[in-house]
């Protein structure tokens, strides 16, 4: 009993270094602190995803779409969305949403109904640095999508030049 | 207790305590996975636009009067509605509503019917009107929308609403019902 006692106190002095009981102690401390590292880990990879971000924009901008073709007359409409980081293609009847940094695997697209009499141009745009809205105008001969920056000047100079059509 | 017998009770107990680690490991990862939402259902609004879009935009339904080039809400086209059912019947899928050569997303029945009035004697004889949006679809859904099959990788989901509009035929203007059967 003494020397036991005596053991478990000098236990970094004795010759027989350390003892078991501490070596299986320090053994879940460590297989501890892994699983912990690992679900932080797993955790910080979850909340970096965007794909509900993606999800959900792709639909949101192919129901506006169409809802802007459904319109009888001319509309002007502001799409006003966080969309810092992402890019949006709408080409061959789909809005398809990636980012720069993610696998082919990982764009998410949703489709959209043109009309034949009404074209709508296909547009690329580019969100990677900035936080801006799209703007979406239907006339009378098409549909067009563009950036706040190349719209200004085009509609100052149209309601310059020509009158108002009215709804068809 | 021996030495030996220390160790091979530690290495025994550390066994259970490994096991229980990896369940909760597993139970944190598959919480985490379920509540992360990856389907975003819209099939609901996406039916209200197509009815609506065929309501209201010029390419759809609608009376449009070329000459003042300014369309009527509320009010079909009676010559256009016949000739959508008889004559042209993938005009709408091919110009007026597009979603390029496959459509997988929505079809839809569409069906004129008169409203009985013993007032109106010229409405009693006449038949509803059918005009079908991506038929071929509609016709391999329809089997698919019974009410008690919920979810599934092929589920598909039926819509029906009524509206009251009026139908032009020539210079008149009859009452009727537009019924939308919406599958998507």
């Amino acid at each position: 009993m003494v020397s036991k006692e005596k053991e478990s106190t000098s236990v970094f002095c004795s010759n027989r270094g350390m003892s078991h009981d501490l070596f299986f102690n320090i053994f879940e401390l460590v297989l501890a602190s892994i699983i912990l590292l690992a679900l932080l880990y797993f955790i910080n990879d979850i909340s970096e995803q965007t794909i509900f971000e993606k999800n959900f924009m792709a639909r949101d901008l192919a129901l506006l779409i169409n809802t802007i073709y459904a319109a009888p007359g001319e509309v002007k409409y502001n799409y006003n969305e966080n969309m810092e980081g992402f890019i949006f293609d709408f080409s061959d009847s789909k809005v398809e949403i990636k980012r720069k940094q993610d696998d082919e695997s990982a764009n998410v697209f949703y489709p959209f109904a043109k009309t034949k009499n009404i074209p709508f141009s296909d547009k690329r745009l580019n969100y990677e640095k900035e936080i801006v809205k799209i703007i979406f105008s239907k006339s009378a001969d098409s549909v067009d999508i563009t950036k706040p920056s190349t719209i200004n000047t085009d509609i100052a100079s149209s309601q310059q030049s020509k009158p108002r059509a009215k709804d068809s | 207790m021996h030495k030996r017998g220390q160790i091979s009770e530690e290495v025994l107990l550390s066994i259970p305590r490994i096991i229980f680690i990896v369940a909760i490991l597993f139970a944190v990862v598959i919480l985490v996975k379920i509540l992360i939402i990856t389907n975003v259902d819209v099939r609901q609004i996406e039916a209200n636009v197509l009815i609506n879009r065929l309501l209201y935009s010029k390419d759809g339904f609608i009376y449009y009067d070329e000459s003042i080039k300014r369309s009527f809400p509320g009010v079909v086209d009676l010559n256009k509605f016949k000739q959508l059912s008889a004559i042209n019947p993938n005009w709408l899928d091919n110009t007026a509503i597009n979603y390029g050569l496959d459509n997988p997303i929505i079809a839809a029945k569409i069906t004129l019917r008169s409203i009985k009035n013993d007032n109106l004697q010229e409405n009693q004889n006449e038949k509803d009107i059918t005009v079908f949006y991506n038929k071929d679809r509609f016709d391999k859904w329809e089997p698919r929308t019974l009410y008690t099959v919920r979810g599934g990788a092929g589920s598909v989901r039926a819509f029906k609403e009524q509206r009251y509009i009026l139908a032009k035929d020539g210079e008149a203007l009859i009452p009727k019902i537009l019924e939308f059967y919406v599958i998507s």
